[in-house]
């Protein structure tokens, strides 16, 4: 089961990967399907996500909450 | 009585550097206090521990007495952190992040919006709103990281630095909702190097200087064991500026 959390962050890392140069084409939609069914693997599996890359490196969850001051 | 902040004992190293020494202290609701300090005083790192993005080498970090690194996630929804630095998704529009930090916090979404669009109001950022992130300067950056971090009505606010980049109308705004805070039985823990805005806002001040705190008192009984010196004063006195002050006098007497 996917919790909202993650579907938060995978709404997030959808919009700046699309957004982000390169972000367009076939190329940019794989990644960001392959990078999507890692984070929900991870999430079903093991119930939280980390060492997710957003922006400009890691995007950090301190147990099952995100931490605005790391973002 | 409960506190809201509570340090206890914090130390934290960085190699043989030691960035906080034995740090306690603690803040009750309903109150402002300013953490002053020279550059590299531990103030940051004090901060880092109290929010839960340090983890420290000895002590604890107690948020409505929860400790920050055994109950993480209760901690961190009491209380707000914003820092000196606003470090904003730039491909976000306004909107989408404060709806984004919203959901964070999992305030429901009527109300949060009821709360964007008033805040946005007050800062007068309504019309940016569809705007992105990276097109905003310091200034409005910073006031949406203020934004976000009000969202949830955190039981205690932690900023940084809240009023650098700020124009004066925007920075008399943010005093006045920070002492609104207060008046609502919320803490506002923030570090500042503008001892003014520290002498007219603070219930109390904390002065740390190498790690360590130097004193802990409200202005206006500091200012009485000192023989009413201004709050500068003071801070040169216990940090050791004084000695620097006369350095440079001596300096620009040819000396």
């Amino acid at each position: 089961m996917v919790d909202s959390d993650t579907l938060l962050l995978l709404q997030l890392y959808w919009r700046l990967d699309r957004r982000a140069d390169g972000g367009i084409g076939r190329l940019a939609w794989a990644r960001r399907i392959f990078v999507g069914l890692i984070i929900v693997i991870f999430s079903a599996t093991m119930g939280f996500v980390t060492g997710v890359i957003v922006k400009d490196g890691v995007l950090k969850r301190h147990g099952r909450t995100w931490c605005p001051a790391c973002c | 009585m409960s506190y809201l902040i509570e340090a206890k004992n914090l130390r934290k190293t960085y190699g043989d550097f030691v960035a906080v020494d034995d740090a306690s202290f603690s803040v009750n609701p309903g109150e402002i206090v300013g953490f002053l300090g020279p550059n590299g005083a531990g103030k940051t790192t004090t901060i880092k521990m109290l929010t839960g993005l340090l983890v420290p080498d000895a002590g604890a970090a107690l948020i409505c007495g929860l400790d920050i690194q055994q109950d993480p996630i209760k901690a961190k929804a009491q209380f707000a952190f914003v820092p000196d630095t606003p470090n904003l998704y730039g491909k976000l529009k306004a909107g989408e992040y404060l709806r984004f930090m919203a959901r964070l916090y999992h305030v429901p979404t009527e109300q949060a919006d009821t709360r964007i669009r008033q805040l946005l109001d007050l800062f007068e950022l309504t019309d940016k709103a569809g705007s992105y992130l990276e097109g905003f300067s310091h200034g409005m950056q910073q006031k949406i990281a203020i934004t976000g971090a009000l969202l949830h009505d955190p039981k205690i606010l932690f900023m940084d630095e809240p009023t650098v980049g700020l124009d004066p109308r925007s920075a008399r705004l943010v005093k006045d909702l920070l002492q609104q805070r207060r008046d609502d039985g919320s803490a506002v823990f923030f570090s500042t190097h503008i001892l003014e805005i520290a002498q007219n806002m603070c219930d109390r001040v904390i002065i740390i200087d190498r790690g360590r705190i130097l004193a802990d008192a409200p202005v206006a009984d500091l200012r009485r064991m000192k023989g009413d010196q201004s709050l500068e004063d003071i801070f040169l006195e216990l940090t050791g500026g004084k000695e620097v002050d006369e350095m440079v006098k001596e300096l620009s007497n040819g000396g």
